[in-house]
């Protein structure tokens, strides 16, 4: 089993944060957290990784207690970037990550260039941009290649194209067997990444499986952006620019292969498709529409 | 290991530390000069003492002379008077002894002087000098001339000894515990206020061993800074000091007596106090900020358990209590010179006890989950 939680209930105060959180995992997969702001999503992670005690239920990781310190050379936690130090550089946060996990100094340039923060790796944190730092705490997470990998928010901040190459290294470390726990507000990601996706309300969990929901959404790369948009707004296909640049449409009023058709008659190359499932958007709505976020 | 030099290297580069140095550097070259431009000042005053006991003196004299002339002849009278003679004329020899070459000579006279004041004011009559001031005075010529060692201005002396003690009572006595606590709170408190120590607790590290290489990283760091105020001292004092004598007496009261250590070994007693005192407050501070997890928290409960702690030594007039209280080394500087109730290393034990204990409390709370 990679994760076992079991009737995990936690209070702050007067209130009750998680109140019976049960799931567990026992093959690598990539698991999506969802939920509005004060679901408890980041207190479930931080009492996995023992930073929060909680009231009753037991957790156990990769078949250990969850309070055993051995854990995290097996298990990373990507949280917010206050947990960086301003005055020193990216590579004295990733050269000290690689002498506790016993790691060599190789692997620093190695987990820098997947990253692709090679440029700043001797520039202060102080300095940083915040995907900058979003990179570095993913690259500190990643440089020795968890068996789990828990996720608080890391898109935050990402510009497109950091955001394109997480997504990738995530999968390919999905490939190579990692577990991923993401929580995001990003639900385009989400579905980019996995479909099993647990809905935190009211602190539980709702174990979802969005196979049926089926909804797709197409993006089309093509060689001329403008001219495709208005050929496809003038024949009245509802699409839209994304910020990559890319046609983006979902297939309840249209049709890929008419979209490519019409496109390729007015000799406009399409690069690339993608396809994903939009469930967890549709999902959410009927979830949580009217629920206070704050 | 690793982690006390990652805990070293994140401290050495923050602006604060740097910002630190400078101030201290700047301050030690200051002191110098100050010592170097008004060493005349003191000898200015020196004279104008001199010259308010010989005003004084004739003012007196002039008073007697008048009341014997008015009232008559009257033997309390003509006493006081000659006394009084006697300091006038003692004072009128040592300003002008005060230009010769022989400081013997010249303490000496001091001493004479000194003890036909206290005579003088043994007939109750009043004199710009206290009975303390006369004392230490007189104990202090009494060493200089046994251990053949001339006089010192010691505030604005720039002999490398003396420079150098002023240096450490200097640092001691205004900021080092201040620095020492705006150090450590850089080092343990700012890493649960900014959140940083989550980094530290998901890592594969004991939580122990980290609370460990926090204190030892803390102490290490503050203790960098008090060698190189100490370093820098010696620097300027043997640069561009005179020579000077490390024999050079400090005069320590004990029971209303006085008696004297050489200089050397003042400076490394007070630099052994401090240090205790430094081993104590560090771990205070550290469990306090486990407590709070906040700085302007930690730094308030911290000054206020020495500020109460001391003052509770204050009041406790009960000569034993000195064995347990670990509170008596706030002013260590104090605990040498003053040892009238209690020997200066009677608390040694009880403050690191006490240290011993804030650190094993400190491990049991940081097993505890953060909240």
């Amino acid at each position: 089993m990679i994760v076992q939680v079991d009737n995990l209930k936690k209070k702050y105060k007067k209130d009750w944060i998680l109140q019976g959180v049960q799931f567990e995992i026992d093959h690598p997969q990539i698991v999506a957290l969802v939920g509005p702001n004060g679901s408890g999503k980041t207190t479930l992670f931080n009492c996995m990784t023992n930073l929060l005690s909680f009231n009753s239920g037991t957790i156990k990781l990769l078949e250990k207690d969850y309070t055993d310190t051995s854990l995290f050379y097996d298990i990373a936690y990507l949280q917010d970037n206050r947990i960086l130090y301003e005055n020193l550089t990216a590579y004295d946060h990733l050269k000290f990550v690689c002498s506790v996990m016993k790691l060599p100094n190789s692997k620093i340039i190695e987990v820098a260039e997947r990253v692709g923060m090679q440029r700043y790796l001797k520039k202060r944190v102080q300095k940083f941009s915040l995907g900058m730092k979003q990179h570095l705490l993913l690259a500190m997470a990643i440089i020795n290649s968890p068996k789990l990998l828990l996720m608080d928010e890391p898109i935050n901040g990402l510009d497109p194209t950091s955001a394109i190459n997480m997504r990738k290294i995530l999968l390919e470390l999905h490939e190579e067997g990692t577990t991923i726990i993401i929580s995001s507000h990003n639900l385009d990601e989400i579905d980019r990444l996995t479909n099993t996706i647990y809905f935190m309300k009211d602190g539980r969990i709702l174990e979802e499986s969005l196979k049926d929901y089926n909804t797709k959404k197409y993006f089309l790369t093509v060689n001329q952006i403008d001219q495709a948009k208005a050929i496809l707004e003038e024949n009245a296909y509802p699409v839209k620019v994304n910020k990559e640049e890319q046609i983006e449409f979902d297939d309840n009023h249209t049709s890929l292969q008419e979209v490519i058709s019409l496109l390729n008659q007015h000799d406009i190359l399409v690069e690339d498709t993608e396809i994903i499932r939009i469930g967890a958007e549709k999902r959410y709505l009927e979830l949580f529409e009217g629920t206070n976020t704050e | 290991m690793r982690l006390f030099l990652f805990e070293l290297k994140k401290i050495a580069w923050t602006k604060k530390f740097l910002v630190i140095l400078l101030i201290l550097f700047c301050s030690i070259l200051f002191l110098f000069i100050r010592n170097s431009l008004f060493a005349d000042y003191a000898q200015e005053q020196k004279n104008e003492e001199i010259a308010l006991f010989i005003e004084t003196s004739s003012t007196k004299d002039f008073n007697y002379t008048n009341e014997i002339e008015t009232i008559g002849s009257n033997e309390d009278t003509e006493r006081k008077q000659e006394l009084n003679l006697k300091v006038w004329n003692l004072a009128k020899e040592l300003r002008n002894s005060l230009s010769a070459e022989d400081w013997r000579r010249t303490l000496e006279i001091e001493n004479s002087l000194l003890i036909a004041i206290r005579n003088y004011k043994a007939t109750e009559e009043d004199y710009p000098i206290s009975e303390d001031e006369i004392s230490y005075r007189l104990a202090m010529n009494h060493t200089l001339l046994e251990l053949g060692i001339a006089p010192e201005y010691e505030n604005y002396s720039t002999a490398f000894p003396n420079f150098l003690k002023q240096v450490v009572d200097v640092f001691i006595n205004y900021g080092g515990l201040l620095i020492a606590l705006l150090l450590i709170g850089e080092i343990v408190t700012r890493e649960f206020e900014n959140k940083s120590i989550r980094l530290l607790f998901t890592l594969p590290l004991s939580r122990p061993k980290l609370i460990w290489s926090k204190y030892f990283s803390a102490l290490a760091t503050f203790f960098f800074t008090f060698i190189f105020v100490i370093a820098l001292g010696m620097s300027v004092g043997k640069i561009f000091g005179a020579d000077g004598s490390f024999a050079y007496p400090v005069l320590i009261e004990k029971e209303g007596q006085f008696f004297y250590m050489p200089t050397i070994d003042y400076i490394l007693y007070v630099i052994l106090l401090f240090a205790i005192l430094l081993v104590f407050v560090t771990a205070l501070y550290m469990f306090y900020s486990l407590v709070f997890k906040h700085l302007l928290a930690t730094l308030a409960a911290t000054v206020a358990t020495l500020v109460g702690g001391y003052q509770l030594g204050n009041l406790t007039n009960w000569a034993p209590f000195s064995w347990v209280n670990p509170f008596q080394y706030i002013f260590p500087i104090e605990a040498i010179l003053y040892q009238n109730n209690e020997l200066f290393y009677q608390g040694i034990s009880v403050t690191l006890f006490l240290t011993l204990l804030l650190l094993v409390a400190s491990i049991i709370r940081v097993r505890q989950n953060l909240e």
